[in-house]
């Protein structure tokens, strides 16, 4: 019986007895092994090298290897001339191990789909300072010219007309038009000029004005870029998964995930409530209903269906998604398109088979409901004693 | 404003204790001086500088502070600290040991980030982006160790505390902090704790002590294990 001990310069060959027999260097190891027939090792990589005639185990207890791995640096220095101080033996496995850490950190930094991961999150941000700013514009606009917000609602559209021209009374018919507005709009616009509740600014405010709606503008066109990319990079790595669930959903999906391979390995089910955990632990607790759907919900044809059928949908729109995924990880041939063909028709189906909620349905939902609250404040009162 | 007294702590070499206001809190003596990791305060003493070692951060300075045992945290010793995470622990560990090692094993590469830059300041920190649940892939750069850590938040962690246990403790300790909510969210804190205390008890090793951190980390539970023939 041979012991092998894996060590940072060479595989070292030991007898059952733990007598160093020589220092097998990497690259040599399976040049060597022909010569033995029982190998027990500590070592995933010496374990996997040698070849599958030989009778080898992966043993970690063995009490020869671990004294081995307890005095490692003794071992080496009567058998390797790599190893002089104990001092040196230490600096090289640090050397070694931040140089195999980096690595393979740099490796994760390399995926695509991380990138897209982030960039989903960017882009929700993006959109909440978009909102806030807005409203932050109109409530300051709205003091010089208030009538303005009954014909311009999208805070984009006001941005884009402020910073082209901050003062009420040097809006013109050619200025509105450029930003998109039809000229009906834009006539009644520059009529309710004349008895505007609004006052008068100096040029410092409108100075203040107009950067601020370049902000608004920025961070708009800002958001709108992210997305196309996320869309024109979906395509690119998960073109299944996006035929199948559409590019937004799909990059939310791998993002709450964490990564492709992540979602790839996913169960449907698990699929079906990503991104409604903190509903689905809740009714794990409290043994009331989980959730029907999480992130997937936003496939238009999960939302809108009628309640008693989104459940129905959700379930079937996850397990496909969880075979698209799959044949996106593995590099698999194209059937997005033919998977959603397929997905749309059950929907048509369903709505046919279901047209009416059903009674059961509607009285299960509310007796259940009632004994989850109950049940609820049993529990809380429980943990309080 | 009352004032902080310092005194090394009783049991462990190289780290204090700070009496002031707040109670009683831990610090362990600054390694590299001026400079905080994680935001945390330091204190100039008698002592030098020292670093407050957090409970509310740290389940090793938190069972500290409940009294559990802890023999093999010595100034030589060698540590394997598994769930590194961005080394938050680690480092006042590696202040703790000064001419020890600490090998700290992570899994997710953005705290591994964090433990890299950690790591290249601190020279008895061996960083490794490896798998907690496979020992057999470490094996040629962990030794065997004095003291194990093991905090992962995984369902099966006593299991793979056990292995790793197995293949890197001859003698000294190891301490399992485990989160009840992590394995199960439905069974009871109690029953979680009793299920996973039989599976750190083999052959080899035996559960010598447990003490609750839940007042400072929820449903929390550390437990020390040791060999059997010690």
């Amino acid at each position: 019986m041979t012991l092998l001990s894996k060590t940072i310069v060479g595989v070292l060959e030991l007898t059952e007895e733990g007598d160093v027999i020589q220092l097998i260097d990497e690259a040599s190891l399976s040049e060597v092994s022909s010569s033995w027939d029982k190998v027990i090792t500590d070592n995933r990589w010496v374990y996997e090298t040698l070849s599958d005639h030989i009778n080898k185990k992966l043993d970690l207890s063995n009490i020869v290897l671990k004294k081995i791995r307890n005095n490692r640096f003794e071992f080496l220095l009567n058998n390797s001339m790599f190893i002089g101080e104990l001092a040196d033996y230490y600096d090289l496995v640090r050397e070694k191990a931040i140089e195999l850490s980096r690595d393979s950190v740099r490796q994760f930094s390399q995926g695509r789909d991380t990138l897209i991961a982030q960039a989903v999150l960017t882009v929700d941000e993006l959109q909440r300072s978009y909102i806030q700013l807005g409203i932050r514009l109109q409530e300051i606009y709205s003091l010089h010219f208030p009538e303005i917000l009954v014909f311009i609602r999208t805070s984009h559209t006001l941005a884009r007309v402020i910073s082209a021209c901050p003062d009420k009374s040097e809006l013109s018919l050619n200025v509105l038009n450029d930003q998109g507005l039809d000229s009906e709009i834009s006539k009644l616009i520059l009529n309710s000029r004349e008895t505007s509740l609004g006052a008068d600014f100096d040029s410092i405010d409108y100075a203040m004005l107009k950067s601020l709606a370049n902000e608004v503008v920025g961070v708009y066109q800002q958001k709108t870029e992210l997305e196309n990319w996320i869309s024109e990079t979906m395509v690119d790595i998960a073109p299944n998964l996006s035929a199948v669930a559409g590019t937004n959903v799909g990059a939310r999906l791998i993002s709450q995930a964490g990564s492709l391979k992540e979602l790839a390995f996913s169960p449907a089910g698990k699929i079906q409530t990503l991104g409604a955990e903190k509903a689905l632990y809740k009714a794990i607790k409290s043994r009331g209903k989980t959730p029907k759907h999480g992130i997937i919900f936003q496939i238009p044809e999960v939302g809108t269906m009628p309640f008693w059928l989104r459940g129905k949908m959700a379930r079937a729109f996850s397990a496909k998604i969880a075979i698209a995924t799959k044949l996106d990880f593995f590099k698999g041939e194209n059937r997005g398109t033919e998977i959603r063909k397929g997905l749309i028709d059950y929907s048509k189906t369903l709505r046919e088979r279901f047209p009416k909620a059903p009674e059961r349905f509607l009285r299960q939902s509310k007796q259940s409901y009632k004994r989850n609250k109950s049940n609820q404040g049993k529990k809380r009162r429980r943990q309080r004693r | 404003m009352m004032e902080e007294r310092f005194k090394p702590h009783p049991k462990i070499a190289g780290l204090y204790t700070v009496e002031g206001i707040l109670g009683v809190r831990l610090a362990t003596q600054n390694m590299i001086k001026g400079t905080s990791v994680y935001g945390e305060r330091l204190f100039q003493t008698e002592f030098g500088e020292l670093r407050e070692f957090s409970f509310k951060r740290s389940k090793v300075a938190a069972s500290i502070l409940q009294n559990m045992t802890i023999d093999n945290l010595k100034r030589n010793s060698k540590v394997l600290y598994l769930g590194a995470s961005s080394g938050t622990t680690v480092s006042h560990i590696s202040d703790i040991v000064t001419e020890g090692i600490v090998f700290a094993i992570e899994f997710a590469p953005i705290p591994m980030r964090d433990l890299l830059n950690l790591s290249i300041r601190r020279e008895n920190i061996i960083p490794l982006h490896r798998d907690a649940r496979y020992p057999e892939e470490y094996t040629e750069l962990v030794d065997c160790v004095d003291f194990v850590f093991c905090d992962v938040a995984q369902p099966n962690q006593a299991e793979l505390f056990v292995r790793n246990l197995n293949a890197f403790l001859l003698e000294g300790e190891g301490l399992i902090a485990i989160k009840s909510k992590s394995i199960s969210q439905t069974k009871s804190p109690e029953q979680i704790f009793r299920e996973q205390s039989r599976i750190l008890e083999s052959k080899d090793f035996t559960v010598s002590k447990s003490v609750s951190i839940d007042r400072y980390h929820k449903d929390h539970k550390v437990f020390r294990v040791i060999p059997t023939s010690s």
